[in-house]
């Protein structure tokens, strides 16, 4: 534990002065997650403005869905480019230790845009929020992070496998965006799609935080089937990631991309 | 001479290319070797063997006499390796914040690691950032980020690549200081048959694919 709180502290340092070496990303990121939050107020303005509510909080979990998987992609392809990875994965720890921590130490940095985010929605379109919903939202976040661990690995033993992947996972993400019910309630799909929607741990994990905070009920048991997802694939997805990563270290394919 | 690394029936194929073919080789704790041999011929191939970031078709890697191709975490703690490219560090932080990181990571006080900074002249380009650096304060850095983690054996590609002469000999100190004062066990790939005999006790060469012990 205490290798991965230093292994993460340093992570949380290169991060930081990478952020301070590129100044006008933050400011680019914020006006990104303005300008989309007034194309989405202003059509949500021609159907009802209660459809707003419902799509901001779509919204904010797909930031923090996106953010599990985006940010494992982004990290591995940087560290392929500058060919660091032959220098943390020397680092005598498991490979998939170093990854989470970086990740981690990213995610620390993610709390900052969710802010922002939820300080735009508060500021400029209306949205309620008492000092309990902010709170909650805080360890809804930690929660579907972790919940979702097993997929970020997974993703990233795709990164690993699958050379220039992060089309295949955009597209992977936004189907999921669709069918979870990001956008649209996913009563309004076809039979078929409703089907797999209710297969899909995400939909729940999203039923659930709109139902706290636009209606102010607390249904535990929504979370149910995505933590037994979660207990059953993470250990699959370790299996998974370790297989990859010899394969890789026989091919000597660790820093092509 | 006590044994630090045996290597046993080694074999790494890249496609229809077999490097090693079945060879064995061993390196002496406290030791200085060298390996050259000709391009392709597997030279920074076979330290990416030891230090676990490669894995072999065939054959045993033994470090301290644990088979580090089954165990690799085990061998990162023993190994460090100093690749000499022109990437391989955060090119957008500078020399100071790259060392800065890997102190971190392995709990090493800044100060410690400064000793060598000043040894190879680098303390005037610590605020410099990676990309910007020429190759060789590249070659100069990778040597002393090695020496930030807290191993006894150092694995070098090519040693003195693009350093001056001044610099060189320094570089030839600051190995026969790591090996005397440090008790590391080096070995370094190298193209300079003056260099080998200067600082080696050992010299391997790699030829045909296979491993030649020339002294």
């Amino acid at each position: 534990m205490n290798n991965f709180i230093s292994l993460t502290s340093a992570f949380l340092y290169k991060e930081y002065k990478t952020l301070q070496y590129y100044k006008f990303y933050s400011i680019i990121k914020f006006l990104f997650s303005l300008v989309q939050l007034v194309v989405f107020y202003y059509f949500c303005s021609l159907i009802s403005k209660e459809y707003f509510k419902f799509l901001f909080f779509g919204l904010l979990f797909s930031k923090i869905f996106s953010h599990t998987t985006t940010v494992i992609i982004e990290t591995i392809k940087q560290e392929q480019f500058s060919q660091t990875i032959y220098n943390i994965f020397s680092l005598p720890y498991s490979e998939l230790i170093v990854i989470i921590s970086s990740f981690f130490a990213k995610t620390i940095f993610f709390f900052f845009d969710l802010t922002i985010f939820i300080l735009c929605g508060i500021l400029f379109f209306n949205i309620k929020l008492t000092f309990n919903n902010l709170i909650f939202l805080l360890f809804y976040t930690i929660y579907t992070i972790f919940i979702f661990l097993w997929y970020t690995i997974i993703i990233c033993s795709l990164t690993f496998l699958i050379k220039k992947s992060e089309h295949f996972i955009f597209l992977l993400n936004s189907l999921i965006d669709i069918l979870s019910g990001v956008y649209f309630n996913p009563t309004v799909l076809p039979t078929i799609l409703q089907n797999i929607s209710y297969l899909l741990p995400t939909t729940y994990v999203l039923f659930f935080i709109r139902e706290v905070i636009i209606t102010s009920k607390i249904n535990y048991n929504l979370l149910v089937y995505p933590t037994i997802c979660s207990i059953i694939f993470l250990p699959i997805s370790i299996i998974v990631f370790n297989f990859i990563l010899i394969k890789i270290l026989k091919t000597g394919k660790l820093t092509s991309y | 001479m006590e044994k630090i690394i045996n290597v046993l029936s080694l074999t790494k194929s890249f496609g229809p290319l077999e490097l090693f073919i079945n060879t064995s080789i061993d390196i002496y704790y406290n030791s200085v070797t060298a390996i050259s041999g000709k391009n392709s011929s597997g030279k920074i191939t076979f330290l990416k063997l030891l230090s676990g970031l490669l894995l072999p078709d065939n054959g045993k890697i033994m470090i301290y006499e644990k088979d580090i191709t089954k165990n690799r975490t085990y061998a990162k703690q023993f190994v460090s390796l100093a690749l000499n490219t022109e990437y391989g560090f955060y090119p957008q932080l500078t020399l100071k914040e790259n060392l800065l990181f890997l102190c971190k990571i392995y709990k090493k006080p800044f100060d410690d690691i400064l000793i060598f900074v000043d040894i190879l002249n680098l303390q005037n380009f610590l605020n410099n950032t990676f990309s910007l650096c020429s190759s060789g304060i590249k070659t100069k850095f990778w040597l002393v980020s090695s020496l930030v983690k807290n191993t006894k054996i150092l694995l070098i590609d090519e040693l003195t690549k693009s350093v001056d002469f001044d610099t060189r000999q320094k570089v030839y100190e600051l190995i026969k200081e790591l090996k005397t004062k440090f008790k590391y066990t080096i070995v370094f790939v190298s193209h300079d048959s003056n260099e080998i005999n200067l600082l080696c006790d050992h010299w391997i060469k790699i030829e045909e694919h296979k491993f030649v012990q020339i002294r």
